[in-house]
């Protein structure tokens, strides 16, 4: 697993967690976490210690899917994130349409309709994010 | 009978709004607890208290700084609970829905 590697690899370097951490410019209970599989280092931290420590890059991740699905998890959320801001966005105009728009009976209903399912999508967002 | 549908229909309303808001106060507990996150409970109640989701996106923002740890989390439980969400807060809309079209149209 990557923790006990890192761990390894550190101490055949003869690094303490305080230098590895400075050179990372992280804390060093984040060199911690990441030994102890606490937590996962992300990608451009991973490169660094794979330099940091001559290790490569394929016996690094091989080893370890748990790392890959951080990754994947942490990417999934960047991309919710943008979904979450443009039905945010949506939001803000329906609302203002419903304002502004209200002499129209139907219309409104229908605006207040799609703004219903714009509050839905932006909470299913915010609960995929949890 | 159509005072007793939507006095029905409040009651129902109320009820899930309460299964919504303890199943998401759940969830933020596990989130909270896999991430160590200081205060848990008052961020809890902020975050999931709130009506209008402010509160769980600052909870979002404010949790950044604490990464999850692999092994406190409970990764099943975390999405049995989302789904216990979800289905909560569509028993929510549906009612709410429902409320808005006796009102409106039920003369």
């Amino acid at each position: 697993m990557i923790g006990e590697q890192l761990q390894q690899a550190r101490q055949a370097r003869q690094l303490s967690q305080e230098q590895v951490a400075e050179q990372l410019a992280v804390s060093r209970q984040t060199i911690s976490n990441w030994e102890t599989e606490k937590s996962y280092p992300d990608i451009e931290r991973v490169l660094r210690l794979a330099e940091l420590y001559q290790l490569s890059l394929d016996e690094l991740l091989r080893r370890d899917p748990q790392l890959i699905h951080a990754w994947q998890v942490a990417s999934d959320q960047v991309k919710l994130g943008r979904y979450l801001a443009v039905l945010l966005g949506l939001n803000l105009l329906l609302t203002l349409g419903i304002l502004y728009l209200n002499a129209f009976f139907w219309l409104t209903v229908s605006l207040f309709l799609g703004l219903v399912v714009c509050v839905s999508g932006c909470f299913y967002v915010l609960i995929k994010l949890i | 009978m159509q005072v007793w549908l939507l006095l029905g229909l409040l009651v129902a309303l109320l009820v899930a709004i309460l299964m919504l808001t303890w199943q998401l106060q759940q969830l933020l507990k596990v989130d909270a607890m896999a991430r160590q996150l200081p205060h848990p409970t008052f961020w809890r109640l902020i975050a999931g208290g709130t009506q209008n989701g402010a509160g769980l996106l600052g909870y979002l923002i404010l949790r950044r700084r604490w990464p999850v740890q692999a092994v406190l989390d409970q990764p099943r439980k975390r999405q049995q609970l989302k789904i216990s969400v979800l289905a909560a807060f569509a028993v929510v809309v549906g009612l709410g829905v429902a409320v808005l079209v006796v009102l409106l149209f039920g003369a």
